[in-house]
């Protein structure tokens, strides 16, 4: 069941990448609210200060702590958010470590078809 | 420099192939347009020879990115094109209705994200294939010229007749845009050693 509104919290230290994913998600003509931000500490700030997102898409590789870093996080303070992490780093032992957190993994660059089947997998 | 046999260095060529292929398929769909790229002339070359090679191959002005690796390869990875051109990949990937002055104002976030893609599958393509792994830092765009290259890459960094320079050179074409670019890795002597095994595995497995 898809709720009628989404929450999706966007972290990449990445201005353009952001962009690029937040354009490709509205494209999707879902009803998602967006919470962005540029790396992991500001990205627990946010969440410490806003509802709870259904979804997070983590970039890897940001200055200071990386997006696995942050996604154990997450999952130990908020277990019900599902994660994607979104890297241009395509090395199958990030993947793997990915999965073995129970995160998805989706290469950089993504495409808006990619992120439907994230958000809209159940 | 014979650092690498034949078989080695045809093997190099490949994987790059393979990397830069899938450097191609993301870039096009970044830029919503097809994508062409040469075959990667690879070189192993030394410092001087590189420098020699910039300034002899490389436009005067250039815009850029920078990323450095560590793992079973230690070196610095540098996506370049031509400065005049440079606006035009900013303009293909976020274009739209933006003004001169806000591509201008986007055009090394931009190139960093650009560089961080098309690197990263080079690097970790080539990782993937000799499983092995690789970290890879924090993208850092620049507009230099030609003469500042080196200094950019920090290629007298450390005895320069330690680093090995190899120099992969790509042209790209857009269906719009005839760009240039190059591509160049600076992989440390120090670190061949366990690239060369790590070739040599793969080799034996191969043959």
């Amino acid at each position: 069941m898809i709720k009628t509104s989404l929450s999706l919290l966007l972290v990449d230290d990445s201005r353009i990448a952001r962009l690029s994913l937040k354009r490709q998600i509205q494209s999707l003509a879902l009803d998602i609210t967006l919470l962005e931000a540029d790396s992991a500490d500001s990205a627990e700030a946010l969440l410490a200060s806003n509802d709870t997102p259904d979804f997070a898409l983590i970039d890897f590789n940001m200055p200071g702590r990386d997006g696995l870093e942050l996604a154990e996080r997450i999952k130990q303070s908020y277990p019900q958010v599902r994660m994607a992490l979104v890297t241009a780093n395509i090395q199958d032992a990030l993947a793997q470590r990915a999965k073995e957190m129970g995160l998805a993994f989706l290469p950089k660059p993504t495409t808006a078809e990619q992120l439907g089947t994230f958000i809209q997998q159940d | 420099m014979d650092l690498f046999s034949a078989d080695e260095h045809d093997l190099i060529v490949e994987l790059m192939n393979l990397g830069v292929g899938r450097a191609a398929h993301a870039l096009s769909q970044l830029v919503s347009d097809e994508v062409l790229l040469s075959v990667p002339r690879l070189e192993f070359i030394s410092v001087p020879e590189a420098q020699k090679a910039f300034h002899k191959d490389l436009p005067p002005f250039l815009a850029g990115v920078m990323q450095s690796f560590e793992g079973f390869i230690n070196g610095r990875a540098a996506l370049l094109f031509p400065e005049a051109r440079s606006l035009e990949l900013v303009n293909a990937m976020i274009g739209e209705e933006l003004t001169a002055d806000e591509i201008t104002e986007l055009e090394h976030e931009t190139l960093a994200e650009l560089g961080n893609i098309l690197l990263n599958h080079c690097l970790a393509t080539l990782a993937n294939q000799l499983h092995e792994q690789i970290r890879t830092d924090i993208p850092r765009a620049f507009s230099i010229s030609a003469e500042e290259l080196s200094g950019t890459l920090n290629l007298n960094q450390g005895n320069p007749e330690n680093t090995l320079v190899m120099l992969v050179q790509i042209d790209f074409s857009l269906r719009n845009s005839a760009l240039r670019g190059y591509l160049a890795f600076i992989i440390d002597l120090h670190s061949a050693d366990t690239f060369v095994s790590a070739l040599r595995s793969y080799l034996a497995e191969l043959l």
